[in-house]
């Protein structure tokens, strides 16, 4: 665990992408950006150019901070990819004790600093059950296709509530990441034991 | 490694400063001792609740203090083994007042201290509070704080148990340059213990000007002694009595301000010899910074080479005064209060 270079984990070939992204918007100039990201984000084998893939991009493009686009939210879904793929090489090598250890330590080691650099794309008003519901979307191994995205968005919302004091939103990120994660590592945990 | 090789504890303070803690304890501790362990706690975060609750508006706290350990000549036979102790603490200001979390964490491995500072200060300690105020928000009144924070302690203990025996890196902190504001003497031998303080004059701008730097001289002149004491009972309640604690480090915070305490020590013929330095980060061209290698190269060559401390005082800081202030009684520390630490 020690030897692994974390910094290199968050990194992603961004002069390479954006020239791709650019080509694809010039081939694809009569499509709406939606389309055009979906199909982007298929071709870098992140997702595929779905219904629900779409449906994704529309719920969170009205939540992105003013001068970010649905650009660079596909950019954090291919860090997310590049991440996801570290952390599970990770966990299989790590023999943690317990999946609560497990949980910890992968958040601490992958998902903190991650969490700081996803939450700059949006506005401060996302919901926690927001964030929480893109973290299930992003690195949840099963198929996207196969996830029921509405009965997500009704879980995430038990799971993950904003909380204010008075008038002042209370920083809960730790909890999200905890709320939104813990399901999906301990699963890759399991696999692991298996 | 035996499970006693480990020493590992934490302790919460909440808004209302009632404290919980969870200590992992080897199986055969006698009554005695076990009635030591509880008051651990308190003992760890006394001098927590002392800085943020002074008088000058100061929330100094106590980030973290660093022991190397070593062996009793006797006892090299049945020697524990360990090699590192330390005491991290973490302060987090909410709505609803301030929650601390401290932990200690002796070790048989050199381990890497920055990573257990930050898994309690960015993880378990903002996981505590969050889960806290989510959960009271979600079940109001059936909420058991009790029941919720042991599990949290004690879930934080075995995160930081798993770390326990990683590589030790090296710390950003070495490459910033400090400014020393003052020496500290400590000298050990057969049970008597003297301190003596060497810093600017009393009625020098420097000293004044300093404060601003600082807790107080009074607090620095007296922390490395607590706490060495400290860490000394807690391995002896943990049976670990063939190894005696050095300090190495404190690191103290007040907001965006940082303080270092870097010490070194010598034992010859059961003497035991400790010269420490309070470093602060200032820029600025008035005054003369040096990095962290410069003052332990200083230290430990004053201490090898039996140089007199007075001599290289100038090396570390041209101001500072060659006239001891002894620590030894309470009149000793009075003088220390009313001359040093005052503002006019």
């Amino acid at each position: 665990m020690e030897n692994l270079d974390i910094s290199q984990v968050f990194k992603i070939e961004e002069k390479r992408l954006l020239k791709f992204f650019e080509r694809m918007k010039r081939t694809y100039s009569d499509s709406s950006l939606v389309e055009i990201v979906a199909k982007f984000l298929e071709n870098e084998a992140i997702a595929s150019d779905s219904e629900r893939t779409r449906e994704i991009l529309k719920y969170y493009e009205g939540k992105l901070e003013e001068g970010k686009s649905l650009k660079d939210f596909a950019f954090e879904w291919i860090r997310a990819h590049k991440i996801f793929r570290e952390y599970r090489k990770h966990l299989n090598s790590a023999n943690y004790p317990s999946y609560e250890i497990a949980i910890d330590d992968c958040i601490f080691l992958f998902f903190l600093k991650y969490d700081s650099i996803l939450r700059d794309l949006f506005t401060p008003e996302i919901k926690e059950f927001e964030v929480s519901l893109l973290y299930d979307l992003f690195f949840n191994s099963e198929n996207l296709e196969d996830l029921d995205f509405d009965f997500l968005i009704e879980k995430h919302k038990v799971k993950c509530p904003t909380v204010y004091e008075g008038n002042e939103r209370v920083k809960t990120r730790i909890y999200t990441l905890q709320q939104g994660l813990g399901e999906i590592i301990l699963s890759e945990y399991e696999k692991g034991l298996r | 490694m035996r499970e006693g090789d480990i020493i590992l504890g934490l302790f919460y303070s909440d808004e209302n400063n009632l404290i919980y803690d969870e200590i992992k304890e080897s199986t055969n501790l006698s009554e005695e001792m076990k009635e030591e362990i509880k008051t651990l706690s308190l003992k760890f975060m006394g001098p927590l609740f002392m800085a943020t609750a002074s008088e000058k508006e100061k929330m100094w706290r106590i980030e973290l203090i660093e022991s190397s350990l070593s062996l009793f000549q006797d006892k090299s036979f049945d020697a524990d083994i360990m090699q590192s102790f330390f005491i991290m603490n973490s302060l987090k200001k909410t709505s609803r007042g301030i929650t601390l979390l401290s932990g200690i964490i002796g070790s048989p491995y050199a381990e890497d201290v920055k990573v257990f500072y930050d898994k309690l200060d960015k993880y378990i300690h903002p996981s505590i509070n969050q889960g806290k105020l989510v959960t009271e928000s979600i079940f109001g009144g059936v909420f058991n704080w009790d029941n919720y924070i042991r599990h949290k302690l004690e879930q934080g203990l075995e995160f930081l148990n798993f770390s326990i025996g990683t590589s030790r890196k090296m710390y950003w902190e070495e490459s910033q340059t400090y400014y020393c504001v003052a020496v500290l003497e400590r000298i050990s031998e057969k049970g008597s213990n003297i301190t003596n303080l060497y810093t600017f004059a009393e009625n020098s701008e420097l000293r004044k000007e300093m404060l601003n730097y600082i807790p107080s001289y009074y607090f620095l002149s007296i922390l490395p002694d607590y706490y060495e004491k400290l860490i000394l009972n807690t391995l002896k309640i943990f049976h670990k009595i063939s190894i005696f604690p050095n300090i190495r480090v404190i690191n103290l915070k007040n907001n965006g301000q940082g303080l270092l305490y870097l010490e070194e020590f010598l034992l010859e013929n059961d003497i035991k010899k400790s010269i420490g330095l309070v470093l602060v980060p200032i820029s600025g061209d008035s005054f003369i910074t040096e990095k962290i290698p410069f003052y332990r190269k200083k230290l430990r060559m004053t201490l090898d080479r039996n140089k007199k401390l007075e001599e290289q005082l100038f090396d570390l800081n041209a101001d500072i005064e060659h006239k001891k202030w002894s620590t030894k009684t309470d009149q000793d520390l009075e003088n220390i209060k009313n001359l040093l630490d005052k503002e006019e």
